[in-house]
């Protein structure tokens, strides 16, 4: 248990060292007089409007993909499985888009958000009414993909329909993910429903754990596992769908994150939980980082950053599974 | 300090800054553009000191008419930070660009321009007034107008020509429809977009072979860039639209003109009268 | 009363009728084995039981109340359910693995004082202290089963319900697992029901024994009195006989009966 809280303690400082760094990376300099003249130095706003939400959000997505992954790898009990595997996702960045492709979010900048959340809600209740009651974990599996489908359909046909190459270029760009000049008004909509909905995962740690036995065993033990399935359904949704909303799609930490928690914390699914959270929220932020710092032209795209900094782990933990298994 | 005070103090914040870092004269703003197109109107009606900054796509040849030009102006990468720390006036953006980019510029009490895709010449003379309106200097808005009117008029066929079929071809077989601008510059030249024959809107993709099947007269195509590698840009090469050469005339049509208004339209009313006099000879 | 009391269960499954309205009482401190041929509705069966299937009609009862309508927790309690084919999704260790018997008993915030000694008496009766440690993914076959057995019994149920708990075990390993079982029903207030396929087993070592065929119970007795050779004839279609052997009777098979 100690060493738990050992872990949470090294990983809780290792993001507050990482968005100490955030305050301070980009592509501005930022002297020190603007922290103290604050009234008259401009400069102070990119602080404090700019990067200061970036890095709460890239915390806060960070955390919720994170948690996100490790409860649907437990839930599915596959390691491959990520939060995109509900479909979720997919919904809330089908919402999205189909406000760039109708141009409504030129004059209301929140009806983006709106129509994201209400794809995530859409995907949720669709996704528990079709694998809900007696339904187990494939049909559950089965409704994420039907979802994933006809989301990535309606994207793809948005995509072809899109007006203008603009538009489309707009719509490709969004997708890509990226916590660019993201600002206070974004942190305010999507934090509400990451707390919510990562205060309702991190509840399932007993119901992951007894699932290590399969279905059978936990309801043998006890569990509920309809109770399961919709606060998962909820919980992913809600945490992982506002993540879409304000940063488009970023794969990869949920899918990598509980894996690098695994030889620190074990392999029970309920313990790498909050370990999954904080480090997830690292990993963002550390690959956010990355993004402002990289000299080249446009900025690089999240996801590739995450990947710069997520592969080598990965590789390396690849490596040693394979001689362990050798 | 609440939320709206803190944007009262940075508004006020980037007023001083204005009054004491500009050395010209106190009337002119500082512009910013974040759009290509955005950028060769102001390039052209601003005077050199009051724009603040291009977006990194003015020295692109491929997308800009002013790429020579801009390698004289400050760039910005088009994030709300650099943009700032520039303390402009007013910032010209455009439709589709960054949601987050713009939110936060109004956040921030920027004041910002918002301009969409130009469809016809009307809208984009409103456009250029606007900017033009925008950088202090009205008059030049006008005279940019002008140039572009007069360079339509000498690129204009003899009255009562017969208008000649043709569709612009860009990498990937990309073309403009009926109801945009580029259109809008054909019908002034004495053409007839043939678009919608291959089920084109506005903007698509019109198939190779359905070209081949039904070619216009003149085929408007881009150029493939000198170390063209991408599929895009080879169709433009493809050895079948050789085989129809004799029914149809290619004409050399860069693809920067197909996206923006503004002082490019001089540039594409000329390539559209070099089409014309390829395809009639003489007696254009 | 203490029983577990099934009444009338019936249960089809695809139009097919699994259970056809079998009713048993099983009483504390006995070990029963359900034995019957395959698709006979053994483990449907066990199933009801354990409050795991909700049959279309008759119940079941544990100490005279209908066990579908306690709590899940509350019945995962009482009753210790060893699922036929265990699943180990994870690579945990042995102790974690044992410790998880305890989720009717533990919070949300892990295992307290007295559900680690609950793990830890588990571990000893299943002689798996020594491999407490150990990634549950590297245990051979026996091991395992021992591990498995003990995460049941570090639940502290008063019913123990395993659906084929021997298959697959050497037999040293059989019978360390049914020397098991038989202690724990020996405990008052403990009860051991389970399926079986080994016929000798059954004979030998279990105080009851239900021979099921297509749904219907077709015998309910103390082994010699249930497994007779007419009931073996109609269960399983085959010809045999009940010999004594020198440590106890034994069931020899003599052919099969054309059907």
């Amino acid at each position: 248990m100690t060493r738990r809280l050992l872990l949470l303690g090294g990983l809780g400082l290792l993001v507050l060292l990482l968005s100490g760094l955030s305050l301070m990376a980009g592509r501005v300099w930022v002297p020190w007089s603007a922290w103290t003249q604050a009234a008259q130095d401009p400069r102070w706003a990119i602080i404090f409007e700019l990067r200061l939400p970036r890095t709460i959000l890239a915390v806060a997505v960070g955390a919720a993909l994170g948690l996100s992954g490790a409860v649907m790898q437990g839930y599915t009990r596959n390691p491959l499985a990520d939060p995109g595997v509900m479909g979720v996702s997919s919904m809330a960045a089908l919402g999205a888009v189909m406000t760039m492709y109708l141009s409504l979010s030129l004059a209301t900048p929140w009806l983006l958000f709106a129509a994201a959340m209400i794809g995530a809600v859409v995907g949720v209740a669709v996704m528990l009414v079709l694998a809900g009651g007696t339904g187990g974990t494939i049909t559950f599996i089965l409704a994420g993909v039907i979802l994933n489908t006809v989301a990535s359909a309606g994207v793809a046909l948005a995509l072809s329909l899109a007006p203008s190459p603009w538009a489309a270029q707009e719509i490709i760009n969004w997708l890509l993910g990226s916590l660019a000049d993201r600002s206070a008004d974004d942190v305010w909509r999507a934090l509400p429903f990451i707390a919510i909905g990562s205060g309702l995962m991190l509840m399932l740690g007993r119901a992951l754990d007894a699932l290590t036995l399969g279905e059978t065993g936990a309801r043998a033990l006890g569990i509920d596992l309809n109770l399961t399935r919709v606060l998962l359904a909820v919980g992913v949704g809600l945490a992982s769908g506002a993540s879409v909303a304000v940063t488009g799609m970023i794969g990869f930490v949920g899918l990598i994150t509980p894996h690098l928690m695994r030889p620190l914390v074990g392999h029970q699914p309920g313990a790498l939980l909050a370990p999954s959270a904080v480090a997830g929220a690292a990993l963002v932020l550390a690959a956010d980082i990355l993004v402002r710092l990289t000299p080249s032209v446009a900025e690089v795209r999240l996801g590739v950053a995450m990947a710069a900094v997520g592969g080598p782990f990965f590789l390396a933990l690849l490596i040693s599974m394979r001689r362990r298994l050798a | 300090m609440t939320g709206l005070s803190r944007r009262a103090a940075v508004g006020a914040g980037l007023a001083t800054g204005l009054l004491g870092g500009v050395a010209n004269a106190l009337a002119l703003p500082r512009v910013i553009s974040l759009n290509p197109c955005l950028d060769a109107v102001l390039v052209h009606v601003a005077d050199r000191s009051q724009v603040a900054a291009l977006s990194h796509y003015a020295r692109d040849p491929q997308q800009s008419s002013i790429a020579k030009l801009a390698l004289g102006y400050p760039i910005t990468y088009e994030s709300a930070e650099e943009v700032i720390a520039l303390r402009p006036d007013v910032v010209l953006t455009a439709a589709h660009s960054s949601p987050a980019t713009r939110a936060a510029l109004q956040r921030l009490g920027i004041r910002t321009e918002l301009f969409k895709v130009p469809n016809s010449w009307a809208e984009n003379q409103e456009q250029i007034r606007r900017i033009a309106r925008a950088a202090g200097h009205p008059a030049r808005g006008e005279t940019l107008i002008a140039q572009v009117e007069a360079a339509m008029a000498k690129g204009a066929p003899r009255p009562g020509a017969r208008p000649i079929t043709a569709l612009v071809f860009q990498p990937n077989g990309f073309a403009a429809g009926h109801g945009t601008l580029v259109d809008e510059m054909m019908r002034r030249a004495g053409f007839v977009n043939v678009a919608q024959r291959y089920g084109l809107k506005k903007w698509g993709n019109v198939p190779l072979e359905r070209l081949l099947d039904d070619p216009p007269e003149v085929l408007l195509a881009g150029q493939a860039a000198p170390n063209a590698t991408t599929w895009a840009e080879r169709i433009l090469n493809h050895p079948a639209l050789a085989s129809i050469s004799r029914r149809m005339t290619r004409a050399v049509f860069p693809e920067r003109l197909l996206y923006c208004g503004g002082p490019g339209l001089v540039d594409t009313a000329a390539a559209l009268a070099a089409a014309r006099r390829q395809v009639l000879g003489a007696a254009a | 009363m203490r029983d577990l009391v099934a009444d009338n269960l019936t249960v089809a499954l695809g139009g097919r009728p699994v259970l056809a309205g079998v009713s048993a009482r099983f009483r504390p401190g006995e070990v029963t084995a359900v034995v019957g041929p395959n698709g006979a509705g053994k483990s449907t069966l066990l199933a009801c039981l354990a409050g795991l299937r909700r049959p279309d009609a008759g119940r079941v009862s544990l100490d005279g109340e209908p066990i579908l309508g306690l709590a899940p927790r509350q019945r995962a309690r009482r009753i210790g359910f060893l699922p036929q084919t265990p699943e180990v999704a994870w690579a945990v260790d042995v102790e974690t693995l044992v410790g998880l018997g305890r989720t009717p008993h533990s919070g949300a915030h892990g295992l307290s004082e007295a559900d680690h000694a609950a793990v830890q008496a588990a571990l000893v009766r299943t002689r798996m202290t020594g491999l407490a440690r150990r990634d549950v993914t590297t245990l051979s076959g026996g091991e395992r089963a021992r591990a498995l057995l003990a995460r049941v019994l570090a639940g502290e149920p008063s019913w123990l319900l395993a659906d084929e708990p021997l298959a697959g075990l050497d037999p040293g390993h059989q019978l360390d697992a049914v020397d098991l079982m038989r202690a724990f029903a020996a405990e008052p207030g403990h009860g051991v029901v389970m399926t079986l396929h080994d016929l000798g087993v059954a004979l030998r070592l279990a105080d009851r024994v239900l021979v099921l065929r297509d749904g219907a119970l077709i015998a309910d007795a103390a082994p010699l009195e249930a497994l007779t050779p007419a009931v073996l004839e109609r269960a399983y279609g085959v010809k045999a006989a009940i010999v004594s052997g020198a440590w106890g009777p034994l069931i020899e098979l003599i052919g099969r009966v054309d059907d």
